[in-house]
């Protein structure tokens, strides 16, 4: 099992938020339209004062902050080298530690998931997405 | 087939003077993205921003992004010595010429397939 729940949950989100449209997601024109309260910014402290509520929602999996904020450089750096490994059928795990093992499998995991749906995360905006796009 | 993964460039400001830059690789695509990322997310949001206070750690930290491509990219400098000292990647970011930092990271960068425009953010 991942050790601790909240990393998983921001790999898996990373994985989403990368095959997802991340255009309506730029810090410029989010903070242009005032957004970054309503969004919960987390590089805006007033932001997360702000009561909780879900800003960000895709395949089962939603998150009450922005995304961008959100996520980590090494959950992005595991989600580029496992699609990469995929796409060139690497299957094996020599030389790979055992963190980056686990994030493999939880990654294949989730797209299989992903994938069994049908690829909802390019699907078109929802209503419910509304009044955090 | 024999492969070098890095590759000397000889300077154009400063004669004698040399870069040993990595190539890119998969691995260390990667490992770029995990020091970069982040720093990278964060100017965004900062650039984004109105207030001086904002635009003042943008600055910043599109220094440190300078300084973590350097890190991550250059292995060596040669030719040169810093205080009677000869230069190393660290000390060449810290306390050597500026034109010549700016020049190695723009080996760095040309060595990351980046363009011109991407090189100047």
């Amino acid at each position: 099992m991942w050790p601790v729940g909240r990393r998983k949950k921001k790999l898996i989100v990373a994985l989403h938020f990368q095959l997802s449209d991340q255009t309506g997601w730029e810090c410029a024109t989010c903070r242009k339209s005032g957004l970054e309260i309503k969004r919960r910014c987390g590089w805006t402290p007033d932001a997360l004062e702000s009561e909780p509520h879900v800003v960000w929602a895709r395949d089962g999996h939603a998150i009450a902050v922005c995304p961008k904020s959100y996520i980590t450089s090494q959950s992005v750096a595991w989600v580029e080298e496992y699609l990469v490994r995929r796409r060139l059928e690497h299957k094996g795990i020599d030389g790979l530690g055992a963190r980056k093992v686990e994030a493999f499998l939880i990654l294949e995991n989730e797209l299989n998931k992903f994938e069994g749906s049908g690829g909802q995360s390019e699907r078109p905006m929802q209503a419910s997405d509304r009044h955090t796009r | 087939m024999e492969y070098t993964s890095y590759e000397v460039v000889e300077s154009k400001a400063a004669q004698g003077v040399a870069y040993t830059v990595a190539k890119m690789s998969f691995g260390r695509r990667v490992e770029l993205t995990r020091r970069i990322r982040e720093l990278a997310s964060r100017r965004e949001f900062l650039e984004a921003g109105e207030t001086p206070e904002d635009k003042m750690n943008a600055a910043l930290l599109a220094s440190e992004i300078d300084r973590t491509y350097v890190a991550w990219g250059l292995k060596e400098v040669s030719g040169l010595e810093l205080d009677g000292l000869p230069a190393t990647p660290e000390t060449l970011a810290s306390n050597g010429p500026e034109d010549l930092f700016r020049e190695a990271l723009a080996v760095v960068k040309d060595r990351c397939g980046l363009l011109d425009a991407e090189r100047k953010n």
